[in-house]
């Protein structure tokens, strides 16, 4: 009896599959699919332009502002890591002339017989290898965090 | 009525008439119970295993092959596998598809394609590419097959010991391997496998072309973040097979009460359900140069204003294909061993669905092996 259901169903589905496949894959299909999707954004963007205005009216923000507000933040976050980038390149192209200072500019490093302090900076210019690659500490089965060790994070980052 | 020994009718007396002394004498107490009790045993497991099912109690784990996280550059991280002491090399990057979690490779203890490598000596690592959100909305083919790819690929041959890498890409995964070889031939690239990955646009199925010129605008499917929403990616998969969700819950039902079945449903539901965007420039791209475009086939391949050739790929090359694939046919992999231009490229052509390539008992006995042969006779064996 258990399996008496079962034998219905695929029987049913062994007739009705290759129809709907067929229909799934069909031009007019397609079609419909296109127009629904134009359909359903221009729904979405007069919907989002009606709320958005009423929301400022009110003087609040609408989930639109929210969204380039964070697609700003993207695009600041995306360039500093194209500027991180470069400035391990820098360091990694001339290890005894330049160095990034804490201020963000490029800074000259002293010789290494006369600096005693910053032992990360010169590490780190000793240590080209790891320099494009944004290297990570390992935690097991976690994302790494940012805890990038001194021979390969300049100061100024 | 269920059947019971109480109501069979006594041999010595017939079926009429049988005293009910003869019957009594022959129900046996310790077996005569056994059907009901079959029953309700096997009623019970079934509130059970649904009741822990819809309420969420004790679902399956998936990904259970002990790892660490090596490297990250935004979303993207690289994990290596942990191996008493690997004895292939060189090491292997599996790349995961754009659009898929990248546990199927590792989906269950005994089911794993990960833990299989990983106990035939290989050093095995695994870039996922993380779910994409706004920041994400932006990357290109470019970021992925010019940035992400040879920046691991580096990592991986520097932990390897500078043996070289095998890449080994699976489906979408496989594509971007494709376009990162051909990109970057002086990478250390010892071996290429790509598996399940589509190369010729025009036998791929409509529902997975059905976007560019004279379909769906691409511009209409993304969301608020710039991606494709995971649910617009699985539509397109279940329009490919419309009936199978319905087909999946029946068999849930079917076998609610086996717990070794629920629990691989599980693991493999939340898979097959669990899409994740694909970030909108790199589908627009996808959609010009491949749907449109046909790139693999017609050589129109520009990546990053340069033109690449699929002839530059020289490393040891292998192209699985599944014989069964509906999301990939077979017919839109064929002849890529003939584009590259490896002199040792080999086309294996496997009895298994997309998944099945790596999940599930066809992939223990035929794929695995054979895809792990492979790889073997193209890597140094410590004894």
């Amino acid at each position: 009896m258990a399996k008496q259901w079962r034998e219905i169903y695929d029987e049913w589905e062994k007739a009705v599959a290759p129809g709907l496949q067929q229909f799934t894959a069909s031009d007019g299909f397609r079609d419909f699919m296109a127009a629904s999707a134009k359909v359903t954004s221009a729904l979405t963007v007069e919907f989002e332009r009606a709320s958005r205005r009423w929301l400022h009216f009110w003087n609040l923000p609408a989930a639109t502002d929210v969204r380039k507000l964070r697609q700003q933040v993207a695009a600041v976050d995306r360039e500093l890591k194209g500027l991180k980038n470069l400035v391990f390149e820098v360091v990694a192209a001339a290890p005894d002339e330049v160095a990034p200072a804490t201020n963000g500019k490029a800074a000259s490093v002293p010789s290494r017989a006369t600096d005693s302090k910053p032992a990360a900076k010169k590490t780190a210019a000793k240590k080209p290898a790891a320099k494009k690659s944004a290297a990570k500490t390992t935690a097991p089965d976690k994302a790494p965090k940012s805890d990038r060790s001194a021979a390969e994070q300049p100061a100024a980052l | 009525m269920p059947p019971t020994t109480l109501t069979k009718p006594s041999p010595k007396n017939g079926a009429k008439g049988a005293a009910p002394e003869a019957d009594a004498a022959e129900f046996n107490p310790f077996t005569g119970f056994a059907p009901f009790a079959d029953m309700w045993e096997s009623g019970m497991r079934r509130w059970w295993n649904l009741t822990r099912h819809v309420m969420g109690i004790d679902r399956a784990p998936v990904g259970q092959t002990p790892r660490d996280a090596v490297w990250s550059n935004g979303k993207a991280v690289l994990y290596r596998y942990r191996s008493e002491s690997p004895t292939v090399r060189p090491p292997l990057l599996l790349v995961m598809s754009l659009v898929s979690r990248s546990f199927i490779l590792d989906l269950q203890p005994g089911n794993s394609f990960i833990e299989r490598l990983v106990a035939e000596g290989f050093d095995v690592f695994l870039l996922d590419w993380g779910v994409p959100d706004e920041e994400e909305a932006n990357n290109t083919l470019e970021t992925y097959c010019d940035e992400l790819l040879p920046e691991a690929v580096a990592k991986v041959n520097q932990m390897g010991g500078h043996n070289g890498v095998t890449v080994f890409g699976y489906c979408y995964g496989g594509l971007l391997s494709l376009l990162y070889a051909a990109g970057h031939p002086d990478d250390p690239i010892r071996n290429l496998v790509v598996m399940a990955t589509p190369v010729d646009f025009t036998k791929m199925p409509a529902a997975m072309t059905g976007v560019g010129e004279g379909g769906i605008d691409p511009a209409h499917l993304m969301d608020h973040t710039g991606n494709v929403p995971a649910e617009a990616v699985r539509a397109s998969f279940t329009l490919l097979t419309p009936t199978s969700d319905l087909s999946t819950v029946m068999d849930f039902w079917e076998h609610l009460d086996d717990d070794k079945f629920l629990s691989s449903y599980q693991a493999m539901t939340s898979w097959t359900r669990n899409h994740i965007p694909f970030p909108g420039a790199t589908m627009i791209q996808t959609v010009e140069m491949f749907n449109e475009g046909n790139g693999f086939v017609t050589g129109d391949l520009v990546l990053g204003g340069r033109k690449l050739d699929l002839a530059d790929i020289t490393a040891p090359f292998l192209n699985v294909i599944a014989e069964r694939d509906h999301i990939v046919p077979p017919e839109s992999t064929y002849g890529l061993d003939e584009l590259v231009g490896s002199d040792d490229a080999t086309e294996m052509r496997l009895p298994a669905g997309h998944v099945g390539l790596i999940v599930g008992n066809g992939a223990r006995k035929r794929s695995i092996p054979s895809m792990i042969g492979w790889m073997l006779e193209h890597s140094d064996v410590e004894s």
